[in-house]
């Protein structure tokens, strides 16, 4: 059974990312566990369970952060399917199973960052093989972070409840640091951009985006954020677009410590 | 060469992308989102999945090297509508824009089709689903199960194709009108690429599970907007440490993974 778990929780979690993301929503990833492990009416009943959980959170503003459901899926339709019960019982653990696949996806993604030093020497030798290949070992990472963590839980039993209780409050505060440094994380991706995008010249735009981002947040509405966000960029791009355009000043960074000129500035 | 402000050396019209090389792209944006890291997102993918548009588009080996640069650069593709923005994108390569009006572009571009793909598949394609095939589901038949996922399969396929398509031919025709004033587009595209990360920065960084020290505020509307609003000061402090004391990316990494520890052991995070 461990077995299965594992390998059905990593082709998921690929699924999850990559391919069509469609094995991964709650019902159809609960119902193949079921079906595999014998009991897919116990299955579709978790299923139906976890995906309306998953839709309640998309509306709370989830559907942009890391709220996987490929743990709780798989590991919840085992864990009733090996105690014989109904998908009541696997409820209780809906939340515990949540965060923790919220921390391992955080950490994947903090480990597939070493990963892109590689791919930015590939991409200076235009080796975009070597680009797919550092691709696909990001997803391996994450695959196989999922799969042993799923298969972990499994082996837990009967008693899984009491035991993911104690293994959160236990290592609680790495789950969390995982969590947090990964939400934080991008913010150094966006300061690349900002810094590439000459952002001193035009603060207006960013402080509009900020703006939005703090209504659409704080109303909980993180994809429609995005989607007003977009509108309103492109609105007041089309209103630059017939005003003069003034010509763009050549951004000069003084170099203290890194040899290479403007274009190698982010070198390591 | 890589990343950086610099320019195409060669800035002549690319020959059109064929229909062969656009299927390439769509059958790749499969495994766009396969590698998400923490800094830049899905960049690793979304730079394999157009790389064979970027090798037709880009016959110096100089202007391909920088066009796989920047797009390393923070990205999010996730949504199957993400292949809308690698169209427009590719469009604009295509018209050899300047790497700063396309990564403005990209931006805004791969972040809006983000929330507006999220929103059509999450929030309207499978709760339509789900009342459709629900009372089999909920009966414990099987073919419920085997309907819901072949839709969604199908829809989320086409999505992929027909996107990418359209944002081709459409951003084809707009970058024609639009590319003989680069300065003035270049700016534009700046506004709209800006405007979005500053909205990025605070609902991609907003988790309503994640609790910082102000829960007296959290009971509020802005406390909502809090978690994000941590982000947005990261990033002020990265973008300062790099552009002004040059620090290297890997050390703000590094900063920001102690800053996420201490918040956690000093009970800013909780489970």
């Amino acid at each position: 059974m461990i077995g299965i778990v594992f390998a059905l929780a990593f082709i998921l979690a690929a699924d999850e990312k990559a391919l069509t993301g469609v094995f991964s929503r709650p019902l159809v990833a609960c119902a193949i566990t079921g079906a595999l492990l014998g009991n897919l009416q116990t299955g579709i009943s978790v299923g139906m369970m976890l995906e309306v959980y998953a839709l309640a959170a998309d509306r709370g503003g989830f559907s942009l952060s890391h709220f996987s459901f490929v743990l709780a899926s798989v590991a919840g339709t085992a864990l009733a399917v090996r105690a014989s019960s109904d998908y009541a019982s696997v409820s209780t653990l809906t939340a515990a199973l949540a965060a923790i696949s919220a921390a391992v996806s955080y950490g994947s993604d903090i480990l597939c960052t070493v990963l892109l030093p590689m791919a930015r020497k590939a991409a200076d030798k235009h080796a975009a093989g070597t680009v797919g290949a550092l691709n696909l070992a990001g997803l391996l990472i994450r695959c196989v972070l999922f799969g042993a963590c799923t298969a972990v839980i499994v082996s837990l039993g009967t008693d899984a409840s009491a035991q993911i209780s104690a293994i959160t409050s236990r290592y609680g505060w790495a789950l969390s640091a995982c969590r947090a440094a990964g939400c934080l994380m991008p913010g150094v991706g966006f300061a690349i951009l900002l810094r590439n995008l000459s952002v001193k010249e035009i603060p207006g735009a960013l402080f509009a985006g900020l703006a939005v981002g703090i209504v659409f947040a704080a109303l909980q509405m993180n994809s429609a954020g995005l989607a007003a966000a977009g509108c309103a960029g492109f609105a007041m791009a089309s209103f630059s677009l017939g005003t003069k355009a003034e010509p763009v000043k050549e951004i000069k960074t003084e170099k203290k410590t890194v040899k290479g000129g403007d274009d190698e500035w982010w070198r390591e | 060469m890589v990343a950086g402000i610099a320019k195409y050396r060669n800035t002549d019209e690319a020959f059109p992308l064929d229909k062969k090389i656009l299927n390439k792209i769509a059958m790749r944006s499969f495994l766009a989102a396969a590698s998400e890291n923490a800094e830049s997102g899905n960049s690793t993918g979304w730079t394999w999945a157009i790389a064979p548009g970027l090798a037709k588009i880009h016959e110096n080996e100089d202007d391909l090297a920088l066009a796989m640069g920047h797009h390393l650069e923070f990205v999010s593709c996730i949504s199957p509508l993400s292949t809308l923005a690698m169209g427009i994108v590719l469009a604009l390569e295509q018209q050899k824009a300047d790497p700063q009006t396309i990564r403005g572009v990209r931006t805004a571009a791969s972040l809006a089709a983000e929330g507006v793909g999220n929103a059509l598949i999450r929030w309207i394609l499978i709760p339509m689903l789900l009342v459709c095939f629900g009372t089999m589901i909920e009966s414990g038949a099987v073919a419920g199960v085997i309907l819901f996922a072949a839709v969604l399969l199908v829809c989320t396929v086409a999505l992929r194709f027909w996107a990418l398509r359209y944002g081709y031919s459409r951003g084809t025709r707009a970058a024609e009108s639009l590319i003989r004033n680069r300065d003035s587009l270049e700016r534009a595209a700046r506004i709209a690429g800006v405007c979005m990360i500053g909205a990025a920065i605070v609902l991609l960084g907003s988790n309503s599970d994640f609790n910082v020290w102000l829960q007296g505020v959290n009971v509020s509307y802005i406390g909502t907007a809090i978690p994000g609003l941590c982000c947005a000061l990261v990033t002020w402090l990265a973008y300062v440490l790099m552009a002004k004391k040059n620090w290297p990316v890997w050390r703000c990494v590094l900063l920001v993974i102690i800053i996420g520890i201490l918040m956690a052991v000093l009970g800013g995070v909780t489970m």
